[in-house]
């Protein structure tokens, strides 16, 4: 038990999540379950509105199911309350948005170094890990560049730096390319390649874009809220 | 990076919102700084006035004299008067001490009688601080200044006299005879309150001694050299009175003004409801531009509540900005209020017209008083923090999913 509990940094169990719309319940998902490993490279594929991205949330602590349970690294999130979900987020999980989401007021480096602030950490050392973070995806030199002054692949990878930062157990990237052009989403999605291989981070991502689709080793398709097919390649 | 640095930038992201709330909070400060330092000068001329005007810092008299005043005031007299006197002048900051004697009675010029009251003074003591007495015709007493009587204007007016007119007072001495005088009117006066001229007038204290049959006085009047020195002095007084179990009592100026405590209060009140005023101005127009806010970076609050940020995190967040903008606000109004004030004073301040019942225009200026900075400073930094408590709290409990899905 104490090596499945060890093995799975993610896991939902029989996971439902409905909405209501007016007085229509609307099923978003139903009966998932889904194991993720350490360093799995992780697509959730399907078409809009299969629940590609209410998983995603459920996976990241971020929205609560409707009935299952979700498990981060062998712990049941389901009745846990916000602020410890603050802290598992805070420590295991981060977040790479399709918009990027940067905070428009700070600068690249403010923004690495933003969930570095919650943490009990030296000023000298949120620089030395921000301005890695920010080396390690090519933009040390832009680190006093507000978001509105890089493009969008340069505010994507600060996006990464700032996910990177805090050296979390997972990854979650809610279509990352799909604000981005071809060339810059494929260097992107090879940056993201490039850490799963040398950090093991594991990244999860939610896409219908054949190239992330391409680069995963595991696959799994949505298709109206249920899990219509998996896929693994060899890595 | 301190959340401090983050919520300066936040707060000038919109420098178009920022400076018209700024504006509103300024203005709203300063204006109260203004009012506040026009009501303070306001009460200093008026409480000026008070003690210039002849009531003096401090009145002493016999004890049981305020209980019997009307009725009785020739039996509550103090009788070593001039003993009294010199250990009053001993005491420190004391000025000046005068002795009184009031009565009433008839005035005749022969051709028309009416009711007067008159003062005996001291008339070479009593010039040197009654300094609102204005001469429209002859001069003040002087001296010890013989049979001279000085005439309130009202009073003249009715009697149809003029300076170097004779008039005859005729009153009751305190045992019930009657008395008569003849008195050469030396000057006609205004002392700025009409219906006090209607009635006053003042002759030499040793003449209203002489009309009364008596050697004693009913009040000593204690000039000191600065009006701020009032409490001091009157605990000093009352340790004398204490130590020496002084048969005397004695009221301090605010005590024997009712007009002054009257419009005091009444000034009070209105600042009170001025600081009302500007607290909901300053309430609306930060609770504006926190909801404008949090609308605006919705999805941000989503997004740092996705990297780990608690919503007591994002509350003390937007309370920390609308502090702030109260703060800045109260620095930007309490600056206006000075420029604004030092322009007004460089003017010669705001001209008005002479107050009910008085007969003389005045100028007021504005005052710097650390009292209503703090106060105006205070109410722009505690409005602004609890008009943001609203609109923080429920960017707070946002839920994430639909924070990030704001568009």
């Amino acid at each position: 038990m104490e090596e499945i509990r060890n093995t799975y940094v993610a896991e939902a169990v029989k996971v439902s999540k409905h909405y209501m719309l007016g007085k229509t319940k609307l099923d978003a998902l139903m009966d998932i379950n889904l194991k993720v490993k350490m360093g799995d490279f992780m697509v959730i594929a399907g078409p809009s509105g299969s629940g590609k991205t209410t998983l995603l949330n459920l996976i990241g602590c971020i929205d609560r199911p409707s009935s299952g349970s979700i498990k981060i690294e062998g712990v049941d999130t389901i009745d846990l309350p916000h602020n410890l979900l603050a802290d598992i987020r805070k420590k295991q999980i981060s977040f790479i948005f399709q918009a990027f989401n940067l905070i428009p007021v700070l600068n690249a480096f403010e923004n690495v170094e933003y969930p570095l602030l919650n943490r009990k950490l030296s000023k000298d050392k949120r620089k030395e890990l921000a301005m890695n973070a920010l080396e390690n995806v090519g933009l040390r030199s832009f680190h006093k560049h507000l978001p509105n002054q890089l493009s969008g692949g340069q505010r994507q990878r600060v996006a990464i730096a700032r996910a990177l930062v805090t050296s979390p157990k997972i990854i979650l990237a809610d279509e990352p390319t799909a604000s981005l052009d071809h060339n810059t989403g494929v260097k992107i999605l090879q940056l993201m390649k490039e850490i799963n291989c040398t950090q093991e981070t594991t990244f999860i991502f939610s896409s219908h874009d054949p190239k992330i689709i391409n680069l995963a080793d595991k696959i799994v398709y949505l298709e109206d809220g249920r899990i219509a097919d998996r896929k693994e390649s060899a890595k | 990076m301190t959340y401090l640095k983050i919520a300066f930038r936040n707060i000038f992201r919109n420098k178009r919102r920022s400076f018209i709330t700024l504006s509103a909070i300024g203005f709203g400060v300063a204006s109260l700084i203004l009012f506040g330092g026009f009501i303070a000068n306001l009460m200093l001329m008026l409480g000026e006035g008070t003690v210039w005007g002849g009531v003096g810092h401090i009145q002493v008299y016999r004890k049981g004299f305020s209980e019997n005043f009307g009725e009785n005031n020739l039996f509550f007299t103090l009788k070593n008067y001039k003993q009294l006197m010199e250990k009053l002048n001993s005491i420190e900051d004391v000025w000046i001490t005068t002795p009184r004697l009031q009565f009433t009675g008839l005035i005749s010029t022969g051709e028309s009688t009416v009711s007067f009251i008159a003062t005996g003074i001291d008339p070479e003591k009593e010039s040197k601080f009654t300094s609102a007495l204005n001469f429209i015709e002859g001069e003040n007493l002087m001296g010890t200044d013989g049979d001279n009587a000085i005439l309130g204007e009202g009073l003249a007016k009715e009697l149809g006299v003029k300076s170097g007119s004779v008039i005859t007072l005729l009153t009751t001495t305190r045992d019930g005879a009657i008395n008569a005088m003849d008195f050469l009117v030396k000057g006609i006066y205004r002392s700025g309150i009409e219906a006090l001229d209607r009635r006053s007038l003042k002759i030499p204290i040793r003449k209203a001694q002489e009309l009364l049959y008596m050697d004693e006085v009913q009040t000593l009047v204690v000039v000191l050299n600065k009006t701020g020195n009032t409490g001091v002095v009157k605990d000093r007084l009352k340790d004398l009175i204490n130590r020496e179990k002084s048969n005397i009592e004695f009221k301090t100026w605010v005590q024997l003004s009712t007009f002054y405590r009257q419009s005091v209060d009444f000034l009070k009140g209105i600042f009170r409801v001025l600081q009302l005023i500007i607290a909901i101005v300053i309430v609306l127009g930060i609770m504006n531009a926190t909801i404008m806010s949090v609308f605006e970076r919705t999805r941000e609050i989503g997004t740092i509540m996705a990297l780990g940020d608690k919503r007591k995190k994002v509350l003390m967040q937007f309370l920390l900005e609308g502090a702030i903008l109260g703060v800045i606000g109260g620095v930007c109004g309490i600056l206006l209020g000075f420029l604004f004030s030092m322009v007004i004073n460089l003017l010669g301040g705001i001209p008005l017209p002479s107050a009910p019942g008085a007969t003389i225009p005045i100028n007021v200026k504005i005052d710097m008083v650390l009292q209503v900075l703090i106060s105006s400073f205070a109410i722009a930094v505690i409005s602004s923090f609890l008009s943001s408590v609203f609109p923080s709290w429920k960017a707070s409990r946002l839920e994430i999913v639909d924070a990030l899905r704001h568009v």
